[in-house]
């Protein structure tokens, strides 16, 4: 019985060295991947198919989302000043 | 008077079985934990309420036939649920931080020694009389500490089904518990000092590295780990397309209403299976043991590794980061944000946690896959 449980605990330990070392030799290769694909977004950096169309128009639609021009923000105050009045 | 015998035949009470009300009383604990205690209860009250209907008497609802035994025969038995949270999670991950800082992905590596060294510690857990885990028992219980709730739930049901009741409700308990279970161990394997660090601004990620990234993943694990391909590549597919910008309704429903829909059949499923004679015995209790050991390593790797990563790196890497390594997101990055702004509160870690984090999802997909192909 014993035996059995050290050959496995042999075989697990095995295991324990072979999947650690997988896992950090995978992920260690991605690095070198997510490098390249770094590199090969620099150099290529072109008119971007999808993404530089989408970007940076999001990101202009956020700001008008957050900051409201003069016009609205005179008639929010307006309203709010109203309804504070009407409230009294 | 016959009749009322056979009245009273047809009632659950003639039938309970004390451990069929243990399990109940187990089915309710959960459901406590998920409502009271707000502990995972997107999984914990299906679960629960699926461990409370499996246990009803006379009703069958994990036998031939029965309601529970059919979603679990479709969903967990072909491993599809699983997979298809997967790729939800997928549609939800957003890579940029770890493709800012590639770096990470050393730490998310490390955090899986928690499953190998469990795995190992599975095995030693048979000298004591009781326990007898075969190395597949062992590969399941083990993948507990990669604190991914689906890739376990994969894991379990390829290997060791019997186990995979004990095996979920331990994952998805440890990880609710992941804000008790990491900051003790962070705290007592860094200084006040480091845990002070603060780290350089991320520089930005463009859309196209971002497309590119899943797609690149994809092809090394074809190349490496065919094994890992159902995890890594249904978590792939739901990222491509959230990041590629064109199928945003696809995305949507795969973050939203798919991810639900599978989530409640899921929770159902495996709460089917905390039946009494699966739950109750010697080694569930060996199990929940081994899961928060996973957990506990799993963190402290995660933290050594940042400490040597910061001792060769140019740039000032706050350890605590590599916490959270054991995936469990988005909760592991919250715990390592909370603990930097108790040593510093004007250090906001959350950014550089989230590297390490989905860099952990990938490293258990890894590791999963390697268990699958040398023990499977």
């Amino acid at each position: 019985m014993n035996s059995e449980i050290t050959a496995q605990l042999y075989e697990a330990a095995s295991l324990m060295m072979v999947g650690m070392g997988f896992v950090f030799a995978f992920l260690t290769l991605l690095i070198g991947g997510v490098k390249v694909i770094e590199q090969f977004c620099q150099r290529f950096s072109g008119p971007a198919p999808a993404a530089a169309a989408i970007k940076p128009g999001s990101a202009a639609k956020l700001k008008q989302d957050t900051m409201p021009d003069s016009s609205t923000v005179a008639a929010i105050s307006a309203a709010i000043h109203l309804h504070r009045r009407s409230n009294k | 008077m016959e009749q009322l015998a056979i009245l009273w035949d047809s009632t659950a009470l003639a039938h309970f079985h004390y451990q069929q009300v243990i399990m109940m009383a187990v089915g309710l604990l959960l459901l406590y934990l998920a409502i009271v205690k707000k502990f995972e209860p997107l999984l914990l009250i299906p679960i629960g309420f699926g461990a409370i209907l499996t246990n009803i008497p006379l009703a069958g609802f994990s036998e031939a036939q029965g309601l529970l035994h059919y979603i679990y025969a479709v969903g967990i038995e072909t491993g599809v649920f699983p997979l298809l949270i997967f790729m939800g999670v997928g549609a939800m991950t957003d890579f940029g931080a770890l493709i800012a800082n590639p770096r990470m992905l050393l730490l998310g590596a490390a955090a899986q020694f928690g499953i190998f060294a469990t795995l190992f510690g599975a095995i030693a857990l048979n000298f004591v009389p009781g326990f007898e885990f075969t190395l597949k028992d062992a590969s399941a219980i083990a993948i507990i500490g990669g604190a991914d709730g689906p890739t376990a739930i994969f894991l379990a049901s390829r290997l060791a089904p019997d186990l995979l009741g004990a095996i979920a409700v331990a994952a998805y308990s440890y990880m609710a518990l992941v804000p008790i279970i990491q900051p003790p161990i962070m705290k007592a394997l860094t200084t006040k000092a480091q845990r002070e660090i603060k780290m350089e601004q991320l520089r930005h990620v463009s859309q196209r590295e971002k497309i590119i990234f899943p797609l690149a993943v994809l092809m090394l694990t074809i190349l490496f780990l065919p094994s890992a391909t159902p995890l890594v590549g249904m978590f792939c597919f739901g990222n491509l397309m959230k990041e590629c910008g064109v199928v945003d309704r696809l995305s949507h429903t795969a973050q939203n209403e798919l991810i639900n829909i599978v989530t409640i059949f899921l929770g159902l499923a495996v709460g089917s299976k905390l039946s009494a004679d699966k739950f109750l015995t010697v080694e569930t209790l060996g199990i929940l043991g081994l899961g928060a050991i996973a957990f506990a390593i799993g963190t402290a790797t995660g933290v050594l590794m940042a400490k040597l990563l910061a001792r060769f790196s140019d740039s000032p890497i706050n350890p605590l980061i590599g916490a959270a390594g054991v995936s469990a997101v988005p909760m592991a990055a919250r715990v390592v944000n909370k603990v930097g702004l108790e040593a510093n509160p004007h250090n906001f870690l959350l950014m550089h946690a989230m590297g390490p984090n989905v860099a952990g999802v990938l490293g258990s997909a890894v590791a999963a896959g390697v268990l699958l192909a040398l023990v499977g």
